[in-house]
């Protein structure tokens, strides 16, 4: 395991998950690209742990899931951010903004 | 099961998409397609593992699994529905048993009063001292100048405040025929919100009534045309104005016939209690009426209360007391029931640990397989309470009429418990605690690595078991003995033929009596034997300070009743134990003793009488006992006793008649002294039927569970056997070899059982201050009677095991 990876802190993943898909209509695989893509591969987990994350963030309310094409002409099912989605990451961005800055203050301190 | 299938293809569908992506991405970046695959596939990690997670991430897992549970249970078993049914029918039975009881206690201490606004419905009380006595009564009722202080000085303390009194009279047009009043306040109907089916409720100026539904459409044929009609009891008669919904039955259990103004109710004002009730949010405080109730001169008030009167029974104290000995012994049979299928179950695991194992090994998580088995023992339960719930409501019928036999006696007729929400709620929840209970020891115990320890706790679980039904068994053997007792007991005079007048007492009767020849004397006492007491009599015998119990009788008392007097002649007469207890060794005959109270002075003993039991039966004979001459201007108010020379029946319509027609119609209330000393024994005969229900339930349940238990042994044990007997056991050793361990068990459970029930009993016993007996017979008995059964239900199947064929067991797997 590359030493730079760091491990995800609990409940991290849904929050990137929405993040990722903030940005476009995406299939499961992609969601797990683009997340390497914006945080720089910096972090890791098994892939397999994406779709229980999805599947409960669908069964809230915070994605939106349908069938479509993908780019290799194949059945694939792609996740969309919902209107109470996007409340969602606006509002755990700010919680994680929070806790970030009291973090770092209490670690520079 | 649709949306589950395609849930489950989508999803593979979903994570082989994922994994061929992640692989041809790795081959576009070089990696050979073979190892592209396997990284992609380890990278992704555990595809069924994240199915499962996925599933439970939508949330309908559990109920996937509790389908398929639930199909798993049925099946299994389906395959041994003999099993299935032993475990449903034990369990029906004890279930039944406890809901039946919590019917009962339902009706009359948990459902609301049907009346408007029961949950803030309240009833005045007092404890008061009878002046110059230390003895603390309490009292529901008042009379008539107390009850106008009360009204005038709490009316604003509640929302509504309402008076009623109950009295049985004597109707003598349209028919003839002994109903039940309610005298009523003029607001009673309305704030008990009564409906009113018929005209309305005339004010309380004329003499009016409004009839109970149930006595409108029985005694008077749900006649249409009934208002106006007139009613006559005794030299009044009262018009018709309304009839009552079927939904009112007024404060009692049991309906009032007629309800009719409080102004008519008859009799002197010191005899007739009223009640009063009213309608508050909470509790008013009422110490102010104490001053005024006491200026009345007669009682000391301690305390005026308004105590919540929402239910039938109200849960007090002592109301709570009496109840928990009867669920206690009802839950009892439930914990043998439990105990039981517990033991099925735990012997039945040994042969489902094969198939356990393979679903164990095969990855299903351990909590998996508990619930699985859960599963099974809860949807036992949920069958067998279904099942228990029609028991009862068969048995409550039979059982309602067994206890209240004496109400209908004297013209109550209390509806039987009809099954409610709470019933049912007690039901589905004693039906899933019992499917847990049972289940969850079973389903840890096979569901462990090493099932080493399951012999040992099978061997507890008969134990508890035994123990449980020694316990009831001893408590219904103790009953019963009790009751046998009682009713061999000699009140030490003599009942037959004669009748007390329990409600009357006017002067003009005893003339009236004598003079038919079908009556051989009228007798005047302060009290009726076995009919309540008086409370003792405060007394000093030389410095001592002792209470006596004493009579007020006229002369004859004795020679009438047949009490033998062993010494000297009637005046002042002591009992024998009295004349033992305070003058031993001495001759009583001449010795003084002063009374302080009541009737203060100093007398001397004229007599010893034998003695006798005019209280409890259960008590025994009187402690002390002393009988005074009764002053001649007493007498009029003195109870009245009186021999017939005819059959009692016939004594009692007599008595009626000379009744009626004495002093513009009177009503005496005769009562056979044979039927006072039936309503004693009557508590004792009830508690005996509930004990030997009760006791009877448990044994029959052990011996199931017995007979279960070492025939699944012997059929597990079938090639052990076969062996044993190849090599050449007898067949006494092969039984012995079968029951040896049960019959151990059962011995350890009576030895717990018996001095448990002993100590049980004789604290009981001390706390309702009943005789101490011998208990010889009941402490041979249970024991033995369990003893027996339990070896019975246990050598019938071990003598199976004495049939194996050894050629045939040696093949059997």
């Amino acid at each position: 395991m590359p030493p730079r990876e760091a491990e995800l802190l609990p409940g991290t993943l849904d929050l990137l998950i929405l993040k990722a898909v903030s940005l476009g209509q995406l299939h499961g695989y992609g969601i797990l690209v683009r997340i390497g893509q914006i945080s720089g591969d910096a972090l890791n987990i098994e892939q397999g742990a994406l779709y229980p994350a999805l599947y409960r963030l669908e069964t809230k309310g915070f994605l939106a899931a349908e069938w479509g094409v993908s780019d290799n002409n194949r059945r694939a099912k792609f996740y969309s951010l919902t209107a109470s989605g996007k409340k969602r990451l606006r509002e755990e961005t700010a919680g994680w903004e929070r806790f970030a800055a009291a973090m770092t203050e209490a670690l520079g301190a | 099961m649709f949306n589950r299938n395609k849930q489950r293809r989508e999803m593979a569908e979903e994570f082989a998409h994922h994994i061929e992506m992640r692989a041809e991405e790795l081959m576009r970046s070089g990696v050979a397609p073979d190892e592209a695959q396997r990284r992609a596939r380890a990278e992704f990690g555990s595809v069924e593992n994240y199915k499962e997670q996925g599933r439970q991430a939508r949330g309908l897992q559990w109920l996937d699994e509790l389908w398929a549970d639930l199909r798993y249970a049925v099946r299994t078993y389906k395959s041994s529905p003999g099993f299935a049914a032993t475990a449903i029918g034990v369990l029906a039975i004890a279930i039944g048993a406890n809901t039946a009881l919590f019917s009962f206690f339902n009706e009359f201490m948990l459902k609301p009063l049907p009346i408007l606004g029961a949950q803030k419905n309240f009833e005045l009380r007092s404890m008061y001292l009878v002046r110059g006595s230390q003895e603390r009564q309490t009292r529901r009722g008042w009379t008539r100048p107390e009850a106008d202080i009360i009204r005038a000085g709490a009316a604003g303390r509640f929302d509504d405040i309402y008076e009623w009194a109950e009295n049985q009279e004597p109707m003598s047009e349209p028919v003839a025929l002994t109903v039940r009043v309610n005298y009523v306040s003029a607001n009673f109907l309305k704030v008990l919100g009564a409906p009113i089916l018929l005209g309305r409720v005339a004010d309380d100026a004329t003499p009016t009534v409004v009839l109970g539904y149930e006595s409108w459409q029985t005694t008077f044929h749900g006649d249409p045309a009934i208002l106006g009609k007139r009613i006559r009891i005794r030299d009044r008669e009262f018009v018709v104005t309304g009839v009552t919904g079927e939904s009112f039955r007024g404060l009692n259990p049991w309906p009032s016939d007629l309800y009719i103004p409080l102004r008519f109710l008859q009799g002197a004002d010191s005899e007739k209690l009223i009640l009063i009730g009213g309608h508050a949010p909470s509790a008013p405080p009422l110490d102010h009426l104490k001053q005024p109730l006491d200026a009345l001169g007669k009682l000391e008030y301690l305390e005026i209360a308004a105590e919540p009167k929402t239910t039938h029974i109200s849960m007090s104290f002592q109301s709570q007391m009496l109840a928990a000995p009867v669920f206690g012994a009802f839950f009892l049979v439930l914990i043998i029931a439990c105990a039981n299928l517990a033991n099925l179950l735990l012997a039945r695991s040994a042969s489902r640990s094969r198939e356990i194992a393979i679903r164990l090994s095969l990855g299903a998580p351990r909590w998996r397989v508990i619930r699985q088995l859960l599963t099974e023992s809860v949807f036992l339960s949920i069958i067998a309470a279904a099942l228990g719930l029609a028991f009862a409501s068969l048995a409550i019928p039979a059982i309602h009429e067994f206890l209240f036999a004496i109400m209908s006696k004297v013209k109550m007729f209390v509806p039987p418990p009809a099954l409610d929400w709470r019933v049912f709620g007690y039901t589905a929840l004693l039906s899933l605690a019992t499917g847990v209970i049972f289940g969850l020891a079973p389903a840890l115990q096979s569901t462990r690595p090493d099932a080493l320890k399951v012999q040992r706790r099978r061997g507890t679980l008969v134990i508890v078991q035994t123990a449980a039904s020694a316990v009831l068994l001893l408590l219904a053997a103790v009953f019963v003995a009790d009751a046998r007792r009682m009713s061999s007991t000699d009140p030490g005079f003599t009942i037959d033929r004669m009748i007390a007048l329990t409600d009357q007492t006017h002067p003009a009767l005893d003339a009236a009596i004598k003079n038919d020849p079908r009556f051989a004397s009228v007798l005047r006492a302060s009290n009726i034997p076995l009919f309540g007491v008086m409370p003792p009599l405060p007394a000093k015998i030389g410095d001592r300070a002792v209470a006596l119990r004493y009579d007020l009788v006229e002369r004859h008392y004795f020679e009438t009743l047949n009490i033998t007097l062993r010494q000297g002649t009637p005046g002042v007469v002591i009992s024998e134990s009295t004349a033992r207890k305070f003058w031993p060794n001495t001759n009583p005959i001449g010795q003084t003793f002063e009374v302080i109270d009541r009737m203060p002075g100093r007398y001397e003993i004229t007599g010893v009488a034998a003695d006798i039991t005019s209280g409890l039966l259960l008590q025994g004979h009187d402690p002390t006992h002393v009988y005074f001459l009764l002053p001649p201007e007493a007498a009029k108010d003195a109870r009245m006793l009186v021999r017939s020379n005819v059959a009692v029946h016939e004594a009692i319509d007599a008595l009626n008649k000379i009744c009626a027609d004495t002093a513009g119609g009177l009503t005496c209330r005769p009562m056979p002294m044979t039927d006072i000393l039936w309503m004693q024994s009557y508590p004792m005969v009830i508690a005996r039927g509930v004990a030997t229900g009760v006791g009877a339930i448990a044994l029959l349940l052990t011996c199931i569970g017995l007979y279960g238990l070492v025939g699944y042994a012997v059929v597990q044990r079938t090639r052990e056997i076969g062996i044993r007997m190849a090599l050449g056991a007898s067949r006494l050793a092969v039984v012995r070899l079968m029951i040896d361990r049960t019959a151990r068990q059962v011995l350890i459970g009576a030895a717990i059982g018996m001095p448990t029930a002993m100590a049980l009993i004789l604290f009981a016993k001390s706390q309702l201050r009943i005789e101490e007996t011998s208990h010889v017979v009941p402490f041979t008995a249970a024991p033995l009677v369990l003893l027996l059964v339990a070896a019975g239900s246990a050598a019938l199947p071990a003598r199976k095991a004495t049939k194996i064929d050894p050629a045939g067991a040696l093949r059997h797997d």
